[in-house]
């Protein structure tokens, strides 16, 4: 009997469920973390993607449903980087291929890059100086002066007066009167309309989906607290040289903006809580080897698990997807309630299942390496491998060790049929 | 004092070692032994960082009080005057890809070990390889990169070295994050090192006794 949309998505939701809840599925769930590749699978590239994001949502449509896949996400190569509105705001945070300036491009038609504050010219970052202005008015600080220095056609709001004195008409002539105001006013609508005809297409999609049968894996995203520093503002090598030469200042800003990353997860979250509980947080610069454990458990950790907490205490489930080396840190961000996370390693998988087995549901797969360059039998035998002990008991999403962006489309395909056929417990 | 020096230094005691290089200098200290000094506290900083003692914040920050000290020795040199370097080697990230920690601390730790490194940045597309290649005639030539599409543009620039004649005067190795030892083959580099002590130990091999 062929089974309907209705009773694949509650199969599939509940595969997804039981694996969360450290309990053993019917099957090993797989939900791959995309990133472009199903443009690449539909024969489309990432222009098409971030130039027109109802073809990026199409692929992963395609994707997805052909090779059956137990949940979706909302294509990182479309709706939510949409090209046009980077044209129209000159935005130098990042390269991106298909860029009306060829500053702002990538060489390669492939995914877009983040910039790392202060590096190759593009945009200066936030000056250690800075951080008695950030702590005394963040708003402030972002409107006025961090605005301006991440898009280039933003940096009129250098000369606007400052919101806090719009209180009364006595405020608004210095404010609305200003010819920059104007000028900057011009640009956000145009952006603004960029990102709305852009994020349009995400709600139909994600309805018409879910009436297929696939349930989303994820919908709201959050961030740490040290990363939004870190990724963003002070730099990688900025937060680095600040737990030696101002690490009160550091902490300090680290806790001004936790509340934030809770109010950023749970705003994207919340209109999606009957649908999907599972929030994204894919985290940077606590990676191994970027700092010691000591500065781990001082400066990055604490934050993130109270990021955590808070989803975790609204009922959502918070999905840590870490890169790079992660073993050192196995132990310490196991003190998580059981069952209610899910964390990707990349890095040592294996042994993540040894320590965090009992404690959060684990993603992961067959390696860079192997997606690229290796051969469809090579990622079979691995995918079994990462079967029989990863997904020992339960508690493991298969996924890949890094975004598939580039994979070999036959071995996407080898995995998919591996986990198909052989993850069945 | 010597050890004083080279102790806060390794130890990344900021203002203790900008002191002692102040006194020294103004007491009409040899700034070569200040250079000297430096390079044996680097020295101290990498093999911490080997043992997993020091991490990459340790690099970075002592590296930020090293240009501290140049900057107070620069005035006192006469021209021409420097560390002696042995064994020249060109890095860089391959096109397409900005990433660039990793190529920061291999170009570090070289540094450190006194080879003559030419970092030429990120997103470096093949012809620029040959054409720096032709320029600063290294020995040793190190590719990097991390995102998966780095794989193919250190395959097509090996390639380029290749046709510019230029690959059996070059030794070629690679690294990166996702990388591992099945990319040898396939871009046609000589050898991958997971670790950037693994990269000066190859650089060492290669270069040899020079």
């Amino acid at each position: 009997m062929v089974k309907s949309a209705k009773e694949l998505y509650a199969e599939r939701q509940k595969r997804i469920n039981d694996a969360i809840a450290l309990k053993e599925p019917d099957r090993v769930p797989i939900a791959p973390l995309d990133n472009g590749w199903s443009l690449k699978y539909a024969g489309l590239s990432w222009i098409d993607g971030l130039y027109d994001p109802e073809k990026a949502l199409k692929a992963e449509k395609k994707a997805v449903t052909e090779l059956n896949w137990d949940a979706f996400m909302v294509s990182a190569a479309g709706p939510m980087f949409p090209g046009k509105a980077f044209d129209r705001l000159d935005l130098k945070q990042m390269i991106w291929p298909g860029a009306e300036k060829e500053e702002n491009r990538v060489k390669v038609n492939g995914s877009y890059q983040f910039i790392e504050p202060g590096s190759r010219g593009k945009y200066d970052q936030m000056p250690a100086e800075d951080y008695d202005l950030f702590l005394d008015d963040p708003s402030d600080y972002i409107i006025r002066r961090w605005l301006p220095r991440i898009a280039k056609n933003l940096e009129p709001l250098k000369n606007i007066s400052p919101l806090h004195l719009a209180n009364s008409v006595y405020g608004f002539g210095p404010l609305f009167g200003n010819p920059d105001f104007i000028k900057v006013l011009k640009v956000m609508l145009e952006a603004s309309e960029e990102y709305s005809k852009a994020m349009a297409p995400i709600a139909p999609y994600v309805m018409e989906m879910t009436q297929l049968g696939f349930p989303p894996l994820f919908m709201g995203m959050g961030w740490s607290p040290y990363d939004y520093l870190a990724d963003f503002m002070r730099g990688t090598e900025g937060c680095m040289i600040d737990m030696f030469r101002r690490p009160e200042k550091l902490k300090e800003a680290i806790k001004k903006v936790t509340p934030y990353c809770i109010e950023w997860s749970l705003m994207t979250a919340m209109p999606f809580k009957d649908l999907c509980k599972v929030v994204f947080i894919p985290v940077h610069k606590g990676a191994g080897g970027f700092m010691s454990n000591e500065q781990y458990e001082e400066f990055w950790w604490p934050s993130m698990r109270e990021v955590m907490m808070a989803l975790i205490d609204e009922g959502f489930i918070p999905y840590l997807y870490s890169e790079g080396i992660y073993t050192e840190r196995l132990p310490i961000i196991k003190d998580i309630p059981k069952g209610k996370a899910i964390y990707h390693i990349e890095s040592d998988i294996f042994k993540a299942k040894k320590i965090l087995g009992d404690t959060v549901c684990l993603t992961g797969g067959p390696t860079a390496t192997m997606m690229n360059i290796g051969t469809p039998k090579q990622v079979e035998e691995y995918t079994k491998r990462l079967i029989d002990e990863v997904g020992q008991g339960g508690g493991f999403i298969m996924d890949v060790e890094v975004p598939l962006i580039t994979a070999r489309i036959e071995n996407v395909e080898a995995m998919t049929k591996t986990v198909m056929e052989y993850g069945v417990y | 004092m010597t050890d004083d020096m080279v102790k806060s230094l390794s130890d990344l005691k900021e203002e203790e070692v900008l002191s002692i290089v102040k006194d020294r200098l103004d007491a009409g200290g040899d700034p070569m032994k200040v250079l000297d000094d430096c390079r044996t506290a680097m020295g101290i900083v990498g093999e911490r960082y080997e043992k997993e003692e020091y991490f990459i914040p340790h690099l970075v920050y002592s590296g930020e009080i090293l240009k501290e000290i140049l900057e107070m020795v620069k005035p006192k040199l006469a021209e021409g005057e420097g560390l002696e370097r042995s064994g020249k080697v060109i890095i860089g990230t391959v096109a397409g890809d900005i990433h660039d920690i990793g190529k920061n601390i291999v170009t570090f730790m070289l540094d450190a070990n006194g080879f003559d490194v030419r970092d030429i940045g990120v997103d470096v597309p093949p012809e620029q390889f040959v054409k720096e290649i032709k320029e600063f005639e290294p020995e040793v030539v190190g590719l990097s990169g991390f995102l998966t599409i780095s794989f193919d543009s250190m395959k097509e620039t090996i390639e380029a070295i290749n046709k510019a004649g230029l690959r059996d005067k070059v030794k070629i190795m690679i690294g990166g994050g996702t990388l591992d030892d099945s990319l040898v083959k396939y871009t046609g580099a000589d050898a991958f090192r997971r670790f950037a002590g693994g990269a000066v130990a190859l650089a060492k091999e290669w270069i040899g006794g020079k």
